[in-house]
């Protein structure tokens, strides 16, 4: 349980710093980014969202499943948005890949966790 | 709908900002009124004459060391501030929103506008450089440098209320230079909240002062001796007949941007769809409450037939229609609307006075701003939403004055060069844009247009920090411009030094 108790507590700061990031980008280039009228088209959210309800029932595997796809799904997400603002200021998609290569990164380690935790 | 957390909790009294001291008024309070919800938030005092005059004895005691203080530590100055804004990034827009209506992304823009000013004063050491040129004549060098002058004055008018002072304070304090500064009485909050910072930032008492009040502050900083400069944002009759005027009187350097009525001309090989999008941002972005804002929108018929330029035409008309109608009008602080209200009650009624002058001229009212769409359940003392006249001639009052407000007047030009004639018809002369694939017109419109901002496929010609926010004909008057290197002019004195040694 350590083992998952450290991992989710490093995935909560960086959480944090991420969050850092893209409100930091998105105040510095909010000027550039709305007076061209910029939106995101063609995404459906739906394609990102993931059920994460937990319940007394679901194992600590399951648990884990459901935050690899999270992460799956998330690292997709920032991929999608950092290839559709390419027309922006560079720094903009710039966090976006960022953010989906730390995202990335986790889903590696979830995986790992989750192949040695099956194997106990 | 939600509604952000407003930080404005209890009713503010405000202080004038004095010699580093927060200085109650004698003078008498007025209302500070939040246009969406009509709530109270603040009280900000009518200062009398006397204590502008301290504000300038504080100014003009600490301009001596001031202006010893090395480049490089005043710019340090900024940097700090601009650590505390960029810390306080969201307060400060979200106070923005609650004092003059503006939505909260347009308030996020703004403040960001303001911290650009600020970083593009910090590189005041290279900024503030002379030039010199050595053997002018046998063994004599020549060279230029600049000094700051004293106390400068900056009068802030309503619609920008964070962002225009940073116009110009920043570039004033970084040459060493020491301000007043007096921000709208409708908008004063914003940089009371700046005030806080600058103590922190490390401005020593004095350097940069904030003085609340009305017309009694404004003619004392114009006639005050011992002010050496005005800037000032605001109407054309005040900035022309007053401003101007009464610096010339007193001998003071002057920057007076003022007054606008801009045209966008769409050529009929621009991208309808994007222009239509930029030109929403242009007309109805602040509530149409700015200098830079669309007002006029000209289709050109240029190289088509009367049948096609009908079309043409009719296709803008119904664009433009459609993108302002899903215009979500309502609360700044929900995250989800597109504009706000005006900024006051008495700003509505003018503008209503101008959709009715457009109607009694004959212009066809397509979009009735007056039929009320508010998103939320707020009082529409102050809502308007976004009003669009066709078939609008030059000649008309809404073609040709400024209204300040949402409302867009669309008009017919069969070539280029009509097209231009009408924007050189108007008196004013602050922005001006092209949409267009076409380099051959962009290059022509640049050229020929009597305009200090130009756009090419840009809504809002609006400047960055390190370029002049430029201005013609009725819309500026003076001689330099605010942000960028001439502001750094201004608020300088060329001396010239010629040297031999013997």
């Amino acid at each position: 349980m350590e083992n998952y108790k450290e991992t989710f507590l490093l995935f909560a700061k960086e959480g944090e710093r991420n969050k850092k990031l893209l409100t930091r980008t998105y105040q510095e280039t909010i000027t550039d980014a709305l007076e061209a009228c910029f939106s995101f088209k063609g995404m459906n959210l739906n394609d990102y969202a993931v059920q994460t309800a937990l319940t007394e029932k679901t194992s600590p595997l399951d648990a884990l499943k459901m935050a690899i796809e999270l992460e799956h799904k998330a690292a997709r997400f920032y991929l999608d948005v950092a290839e559709r603002s390419r027309s922006l200021l560079a720094t903009i998609p710039y966090a976006f890949r960022k953010v989906a290569r730390k995202r990335n990164d986790r889903k590696i380690k979830l995986k790992s966790l989750h192949k040695s935790k099956s194997r106990t | 709908m939600t509604i952000l957390e407003e930080p404005i909790k209890k009713v503010l009294t405000l202080r004038n900002y004095t010699g580093g001291q927060w200085v109650e008024s004698d003078g008498d309070l007025v209302d500070v009124v939040n246009p969406a919800t009509c709530k109270l938030i603040a009280r900000v005092p009518i200062s009398t004459r006397d204590e502008v005059d301290a504000a300038v004895v504080a100014s003009k005691e600490a301009f001596p060391e001031w202006r010893r203080t090395p480049p490089l530590a005043r710019a340090r100055c900024l940097f700090r501030l601009k650590e505390l804004m960029e810390e306080r990034f969201e307060e400060l827009s979200r106070i923005q929103t609650m004092e003059h209506g503006k939505t909260i992304d347009e308030s996020r823009g703004e403040t960001r506008r303001g911290i650009e000013n600020v970083e593009a004063a910090t590189g005041i050491p290279s900024l503030m450089m002379g030039y010199n040129l050595e053997d002018i004549a046998a063994g004599i060098d020549e060279y230029v440098i600049r000094q700051p002058l004293g106390v400068f004055g900056i009068i802030a008018p309503f619609n920008f209320p964070f962002m225009v002072p940073l116009w110009y304070a920043p570039y004033a304090v970084a040459t060493g230079n020491c301000i007043v500064t007096k921000p709208s009485p409708h908008v004063p909050i914003s940089q009371m909240k700046l005030g806080e910072m600058l103590d922190e930032a490390g401005f020593p008492p004095g350097v940069w002062n904030v003085v609340h009040g009305g017309a009694t502050v404004a003619s004392r900083m114009l006639d005050h001796p011992d002010i050496e400069g005005i800037c000032f944002v605001g109407s054309t009759a005040v900035g022309r007949d007053i401003i101007y005027k009464r610096c010339g009187e007193t001998g003071k350097k002057v920057i007076a941007q003022c007054g606008a009525k801009n045209f966008l001309i769409v050529m009929p090989d621009a991208d309808l769809e994007r222009t239509i999008a930029a030109c929403m941002t242009s007309f109805y972005g602040n509530t149409g409450q700015r200098c830079l804002s669309g007002a006029n929108l000209i289709a050109v018929g240029e190289g088509l037939n009367q049948q096609q330029y009908n079309a043409f035409y009719k296709r803008v008309v119904d664009v433009f229609v459609d993108a302002a109608s899903n215009i979500r009008v309502g609360y700044g602080l929900d995250e989800s609307v597109h504009i706000g209200p005006l900024q006051n009650k008495d700003r509505k009624e003018r503008v209503l006075g101008f959709i009715e002058k457009g109607i009694e001229d004959g212009a066809k009212l397509r979009l009735d701003g007056r039929i009320m769409k508010i998103v939320g359940d707020w009082p529409d003392t102050c809502f308007l939403n976004p009003t669009v006249f066709t078939d609008v001639t030059p000649d008309m009052t809404i073609g040709r004055e400024e209204i300040f407000g949402p409302v867009a007047s669309i008009m017919k030009a069969k070539s280029f060069d009509e097209a231009v004639e009408m924007i050189h018809s108007n008196p004013y002369g602050n922005a001006a844009s092209i949409f267009t694939s076409s380099g051959k017109w962009a290059r022509e419109f640049q050229y020929r247009v009597q305009c200090g901002n130009i756009g090419i496929n840009i809504g809002i010609a609006a400047p960055m920090a390190f370029f002049p926010f430029s201005g013609m004909k009725d819309s500026f008057f003076g001689t330099l411009h605010g942000q960028g290197r001439e502001v750094i002019r201004f608020f300088t004195e060329s001396k010239v030094i010629i040297q031999r040694w013997f």
